[in-house]
């Protein structure tokens, strides 16, 4: 993580980060990204009430609260990490889940073509997918992917990059 | 040909997004309270939380026999005890280890395992909770007066009657706080002391005995709820 912890209970920024008020407010667009990567709503929202017991309790040790909300969607990110980490192996040991958005067993009302799309996006390699969510739905800037991914805003950039161009030849656009 | 996968992908993600709807949305639910005791954090301990389950379990299936095969009910008996003396309880029931205890204490790897408390133990207990700031009163319930109230709460099943000797029952004791004083920190103390097989926050029992009252038709059960 990017977002700087204090190694113990030393004292702090004076104002204390508010990690509820942070889930307040984002509260939907946590779940919609989280949504997004593990793809079916109940984990979402199960990820997102994880991390804000989790943030909550590490609440005291934030030094810099301008980025409580980094902090938060690191959070979440590394909750839906650990999700579909956890799925890897369900999977091998048979046990199912709900189908995720993308697939055609989906309950959830998604136009064909824009399954495609997300269908592609699970196909790409995890950093570049988490970085396309996070520019593209939450329209966070290079430096904000940056803080909220513990990368460099370069690797952003080239992430992307590489990421769309893939996603693209995924769809089989025409360069 | 970027722009064209770039709208593609953000309209795809818009519409993903837009199937989570605000209203349906289900609320965050407050972090518990960590509590801090002497400068050392705890999460609210497992155990004490198994415990409630144990008993809420029995409460729930009237009686349980947690092993079997065991030639007589006695853990049954014990647990079953334990989840129901809610008219002579006082706030807070702390019982104590017997020999066929079920509770995780008792049994495993922990040194008194298999044993019943000891005297030294037992009155280490009740001298802690008397020093409590919080604590009213005490009363110690030795096995005879616990086997009368089992005889009054289960005069009508005979078989249990039948199988349940006074040694099966757990020596307790009974806990009467200071009108407003917090609990948690007097029954996580307890719970971690030698000897103590369960602690038992009799009025969280009784709001979640409440609660799971007007649910029985749907087969909720009170052990969802933890005390």
């Amino acid at each position: 993580m990017r977002v700087e912890l204090a190694a113990t209970d030393e004292p702090v920024a004076s104002e204390q980060v508010d990690v509820a008020e942070i889930f307040a407010a984002h509260h939907v667009g946590l779940v919609r990204l989280a949504l997004m990567l593990v793809g079916d709503r109940p984990t979402a929202e199960d990820v997102v009430q994880e991390a804000f017991e989790r943030t909550h309790a590490g609440r005291r040790r934030l030094r810099d609260p301008a980025k409580g909300l980094a902090y938060v969607r690191s959070a979440v990110l590394n909750g839906c990490r650990s999700v579909l980490r956890k799925r890897a192996f369900a999977f091998r040991r048979g046990v199912p889940y709900e189908p995720p958005i993308w697939s055609a067993e989906s309950t959830v009302l998604i136009a064909e073509e824009r399954r495609e799309v997300l269908a592609a996006l699970q196909r790409l390699p995890r950093r570049q997918r988490e970085a396309l969510i996070l520019r593209y739905y939450l329209d966070l800037s290079d430096q904000e992917i940056a803080d909220v991914m513990s990368i460099g805003a370069s690797t952003v950039r080239s992430t992307i990059a590489r990421g769309l161009a893939a996603l693209g030849r995924n769809l089989g656009e025409e360069a | 040909m970027n722009q064209n996968v770039e709208a593609r992908l953000r309209a795809a993600l818009g519409e993903a997004a837009d199937t989570v709807d605000t209203t349906t949305l289900r609320p965050l639910v407050a972090p518990r309270k960590r509590i801090v005791f002497g400068g050392l954090r705890l999460r609210r301990p497992v155990l004490a939380v198994a415990g409630a389950a144990v008993a809420a379990v029995a409460v729930a299936g009237g009686l349980v026999f947690f092993r079997p095969v065991a030639p007589t009910a006695t853990p049954a008996a014990g647990t079953a005890y334990a989840a129901q003396t809610t008219s002579t309880a006082g706030d807070i029931s702390v019982f104590l280890c017997t020999k066929t205890s079920p509770y995780p204490p008792c049994r495993g790897d922990s040194p008194g395992a298999g044993r019943a408390a000891t005297q030294e133990e037992i009155k280490a207990v009740g001298r802690m909770l008397r020093s409590r700031p919080e604590v009213d009163s005490v009363i110690f319930e030795d096995r005879q007066t616990a086997f009368e109230n089992f005889k009054r709460m289960y005069q009508d099943n005979k078989v249990l009657l039948a199988a349940t000797k006074p040694d099966d029952l757990p020596e307790s004791y009974r806990v009467y706080l200071k009108p407003g004083a917090d609990p948690h920190l007097l029954v996580e103390s307890v719970q971690a002391m030698p000897g103590v097989a369960t602690v038992i926050d009799q009025r969280c029992m009784e709001r979640a005995k409440r609660q799971a009252d007007p649910a029985k038709g749907t087969g909720a059960t009170p052990s969802a709820v933890t005390c």
